[in-house]
């Protein structure tokens, strides 16, 4: 597989959240603002990459039948670290995450592409694979981040956008207009990018 | 069974190493973490009480007598300006719809309110977060009396009413307990 095809894979043809529909609990939850949607790609992607290398280094020497339960304590100890780091020097982002940071754990996002790539391709290929599915990860969860934030509480990465008289449609910061925005964006992009990709 | 074992062992393994890394981070990180919690609190306190120029933790024999009859307090640290008491922050911990809240409010001995903040929280943004982010909500504590029960009004102007958030219930309930909490041990231990 292309470099190039890996990103195209990652960003869109096999975009997590819009084309594959995985890891969408941290999507919803985290997606309040713009700022929680940066920190919590920034924390996948470095989950993503890490455990990619590791499980790819390691593939040819783990027996097949207790793969999974390795993959999650590759996993788990990376998450962990990057909670202990974000709480000793991110301590505001880390309050504002709060429990989504170890849910990472068990974000499907992950361990699919420990088994479906890392677990079957070499280092190199596997970290970009990684960084790829995580910015793809990043684009969804940032602009579901970016509308919601607008139209849910009139400020963008906390800045107020509009005047004092404005008044937010709180919908959009909850749990349900997270799932109704989601769904419209979903079909935009399937229906706008997908089709593009298929005609080539 | 040669197979079950040689599967454990290699399970085993890379458990260890992985608890070995996290050791080695732990022992990194534990202490800034820890460093920052105790500012965190100590910090907010020294805001309530501008005059104070010390801060202790109360005394082991009375602080247990309010451990063990109050579910909300978890620690409590005396304002003092010179040899005199001037007032208590109390750590208070309660439960909101993201989890625990863990609170401080500080009391003067005059028996006012003299601040809120809170100090940790994972209540959802925008709604409960309010709690913490919205600066409205913890002024409407100060200079409430500390010597009967709050209550949550829309708006707040009796002595005993503070801000309650719209479309956060929980957490603000969460926050009435956790401040009764204080104002109950405060009556009952620390008024004499």
């Amino acid at each position: 597989m292309k470099t190039s095809d890996i990103f195209k894979n990652g960003l869109i043809k096999q975009n997590p959240i819009f084309i594959q529909l995985i890891g969408m609990c941290s999507v919803l939850a985290v997606s309040s603002s713009l700022k929680n949607s940066v920190t919590m790609s920034a924390a996948v992607i470095g989950v993503l990459v890490l455990s990619n290398i590791v499980i790819s280094l390691i593939r040819k020497v783990i027996p097949d039948k207790i793969r999974i339960p390795i993959f999650i304590v590759v996993i788990a100890t990376f998450v962990t670290l990057v909670e202990m780091l974000m709480k000793a020097f991110m301590q505001p982002m880390y309050q504002a995450l709060g429990i989504f940071i170890p849910l990472i754990v068990v974000n499907c996002l992950i361990l699919a592409r420990a088994e479906s790539f890392a677990s079957k391709n070499g280092v190199l290929k596997s970290a970009l694979d990684g960084l790829a599915m995580g910015l793809g990860y990043t684009i969804a969860i940032s602009v579901l981040g970016t509308i919601r934030e607008i139209l849910g509480s009139g400020t963008l990465w906390g800045i107020q956008l509009f005047g004092e008289n404005f008044q937010p449609a709180g919908l959009f910061i909850a749990p349900p207009g997270a799932f109704i925005l989601l769904g419209i964006l979903i079909a935009i992009f399937r229906s706008v990018v997908v089709k593009r990709i298929s005609q080539e | 069974m040669k197979e079950t074992i040689r599967l454990a062992l290699i399970l085993f393994l890379v458990a260890a190493v992985s608890a070995g890394i996290l050791a080695f981070a732990n022992e990194l990180t534990a202490p800034i973490i820890a460093e920052i919690e105790r500012e965190g609190s100590f910090g907010a306190i020294a805001d309530m009480f501008q005059d104070a120029d010390d801060f202790q933790p109360l005394e082991d024999e009375i602080m247990n007598e309010i451990l063990a009859n109050n579910n909300f307090v978890q620690e409590v640290t005396k304002a003092l300006k010179g040899d005199e008491v001037i007032g208590y922050g109390f750590k208070v911990k309660s439960v909101g719809y993201g989890g625990d809240i863990i609170s401080l409010i500080g009391i003067n001995t005059e028996g006012r309110i003299v601040g809120f903040t809170v100090l940790q929280m994972s209540e959802t943004a925008g709604l409960g977060s309010r709690i913490a982010d919205d600066p409205a909500f913890a002024e409407s504590f100060v200079g409430k009396s500390a010597t009967e029960k709050l209550v949550p009004v829309a708006s707040p102007s009796a002595d005993n009413e503070f801000l309650a958030l719209s479309g956060a219930t929980v957490s603000t309930s969460a926050v009435q307990a956790a401040v009764n909490g204080a104002v109950d041990a405060f009556v009952n231990y620390l008024s004499k």
